[in-house]
């Protein structure tokens, strides 16, 4: 097992202005889930492909363990990659598979077939050793991509968006799989989805990258809480939060109509005289009438034991789109006009030119 | 609507019956000549079955020098056709995973020389084989067959191994795999149906070819049986004779196709499925 440490790894494909991945400055600890997340081409699996050394790292290095492996080739990194299309060998049985690298590595053939034998017993493969791939289902063909990088007991995993090919059901049965199987093997895991669900549910920390920069790295319970900036607010959560641009006024923030008291050392650090307030879907309370920021309700999707309110307010001649979380059962009707207030404690405020974050910020915690 | 689509494909069936009539009865006319008798050939009515079943045709085929000519015919063309498959898997290859600066202009060069007919070829390839002592050799028609067919079989192999994800290969990478090691045990087997056609193909026109063989050889011994079958006629035009002879050398191509048949189908269904 070992850490994986990113040092300002930067990847520029040729012809290009723009780095691909910036600078990237990461450290994975030994045994450790990380999930690195973003929207397409974020350079997230640039990233782990820089890891796996089927990419070049052009500025900066990255280390396994005490090893720099900057410059090493992909074989002899250690390491074992699941990749989204499963990339395995159709010509070759699920057994040959799974052995494939250990046949080249020149381990015994005794050897292989109890250690390709353990891999499938764990992973419910035992049956279909025999068989070619095309006779499994997608589900099988994932566990058998996941086989074949057990089987190696590499220090490292990298996977990238490894379920992204499966059915709705099956993804969020595979999602929990993974996730324990890691944990139960200590192997150290990188992660690549674009799903940020699944990056909540799996990672023990997230990273979150955009234009191949890094955003933020934490806990899942961080980025939902104390997102550091618009981005990962946005990004994190489904819905996603509300943003809108709000006034600093005497003794907090003015939006619309309503007013919110946030505190005078938050808005301190504000560059102009406006400020992006967050407010999560959750965070809200919906009354008929009263105070607060007046709504009219477009839509309510319902979800069972919660339901979505989907409606908007006009700001200034503005028309403003607002996500709240209510009851299931008990709700607002399309059509119906209804008051919001944010939970005062749940505003997230950044900065409106720099986006970051100026609300308390989420002490950086690994594991 | 049902009536006119019926009607036409019963006209369709017409004509691909007529059509097929067409390019068989030749043959079978052969066929069945090659089991009469010298008399029976040009017998006037003429039967399409012989009223006598005899073999000597097919016996004084096989002593009159047919035998060297099968021989060296199945020499020129196993042995050319297991060239052009190695050599356009390892082009191709290169061209489809390994590029190199410069990959599209030798694409280019080796696309164009399809384009040259092959007539102004002889004279330097005679010229060439004669300074190496290669006239008259079954490897003197090995080569110029396997450069006539390589620039189409690599052209097939590329778009083979360009079917083929990336990650497959990545994967084989990570796993130790060397590029020959790559080459051989993962892209290769994938790579199948594109070396079964460049199989056909190139035994097929090797079997055939006859221009380079009538300009290349002149001992009757070293004569594949392209050319060999001008000189079979001998004296008086043994019809009869020619008939087994023409019979006999059809015979390969048409093994050939049985035996990768199957592949042929499969290979056109599976592209269907995968889109």
């Amino acid at each position: 097992m070992a850490s994986v440490t990113f040092d300002k790894a930067s990847r520029i494909y040729p012809g290009q202005a723009r780095p691909a991945v910036d600078k990237l400055d990461l450290d994975v600890a030994d045994g450790e889930f990380l999930v690195l997340v973003g929207p397409s081409g974020c350079g997230k699996s640039t990233s782990l492909r820089m890891l796996a050394g089927l990419e070049e790292v052009n500025e900066g290095s990255i280390r396994i363990g005490d090893r720099d492996v900057t410059d090493v080739p992909p074989k002899d990194r250690d390491i074992a990659m699941v990749f989204q299309n499963y990339a395995l060998y159709p010509h070759m049985t699920v057994a040959e598979n799974m052995g494939f690298a250990l046949k080249i590595a020149g381990v015994n053939k005794e050897e292989r077939a109890s250690r390709v034998l353990e891999a499938a017993k764990l992973l419910d493969l035992e049956d279909y050793l025999g068989r070619k791939p095309k006779a499994l289902s997608g589900g099988q063909r994932q566990r058998v991509a996941m086989g074949r990088a057990i089987v190696r007991s590499p220090q490292v995993f990298l996977m990238d968006e490894p379920l992204s090919n499966l059915d709705a059901k099956l993804r969020v049965q595979t999602r929990t799989q993974i996730a324990s199987l890691t944990r139960r093997l200590g192997v150290t895991t990188v992660y690549v989805t674009h799903d940020q669900t699944e990056a909540l549910t799996m990672g023990d920390r997230i990273a979150v990258l955009k234009d191949g920069i890094l955003q933020q790295v934490g806990t899942p319970r961080d980025l939902y809480a104390k997102p550091e900036n618009v981005f990962v607010a946005g990004f994190i959560g489904s819905p996603a939060m509300n943003l809108f641009d709000a006034d600093i006024v005497d003794g907090g923030l003015k939006f619309g109509t309503a007013t919110a008291k946030v505190d005078r050392e938050t808005l301190a650090g504000a560059s102009g005289k406006k400020v992006t307030i967050g407010v999560r879907p959750e965070d809200v309370v919906v009354a008929k009438s009263g105070e607060g920021l007046p709504v009219d309700v477009d839509i309510v999707e319902e979800l069972g034991a919660d339901g979505y309110l989907y409606g908007h307010t006009d700001v200034d001649g503005n028309r403003v789109d607002i996500v709240v979380r209510v009851d299931g059962r008990v709700h607002p009707n399309a059509g119906d006009k209804v008051v919001i207030t944010p939970q005062p404690d749940h505003i997230h405020v950044f900065d409106l030119e720099s986006g970051e974050r100026l609300s308390k910020k989420a002490v950086e915690t690994s594991k | 609507m049902v009536r006119a689509s019926l009607f036409s494909r019963v006209w369709m069936n017409v004509v691909l019956v007529v059509l097929a009539i067409l390019f068989l009865a030749p043959l079978i006319y052969i066929l069945f000549n090659s089991f009469k008798p010298a008399g029976e050939i040009f017998q006037v009515p003429q039967s399409i079955l012989p009223k006598e079943w005899t073999f000597e045709n097919y016996l004084a085929a096989t002593s009159k020098g047919f035998i060297d000519y099968f021989k060296n015919s199945v020499v020129i063309t196993v042995g050319g056709v297991v060239l052009t498959v190695l050599l356009s898997s390892l082009a191709g290859y290169g061209f489809a995973k390994l590029p190199f600066k410069g990959t599209n202009f030798v694409l280019l060069v080796i696309v164009a020389t399809l384009t040259v007919p092959l007539v102004i070829f002889l004279v330097p390839m005679f010229l060439m084989e004669n300074e190496f002592g290669l006239l008259d050799t079954n490897l003197g028609l090995i080569l110029p067959n396997v450069a006539v067919e390589l620039p189409f079989a690599i052209l097939i192999m590329r778009a083979s191994f360009m079917a083929i994800p990336k990650e497959i290969e990545e994967s084989a990478t990570m796993d130790g795999a060397g590029v020959f090691r790559r080459w051989w045990t993962v892209m290769l087997p994938m790579a199948r149906n594109g070396m079964v056609l460049v199989v056909i193909m190139a035994s097929y026109a090797i079997w055939g070819e006859y221009t380079m063989a009538k300009a290349l050889t002149m001992d009757p011994s070293a004569m594949p049986l392209s050319v060999g079958l001008t000189l079979l006629k001998g004296e008086v035009w043994q019809y009869g004779v020619l008939a087994a002879v023409i019979v006999l050398a059809m015979l390969p191509p048409i093994i050939i196709f049985i035996i990768f048949q199957k592949h042929i189908v499969s290979g056109v269904a599976q592209g269907a499925v995968k889109g």
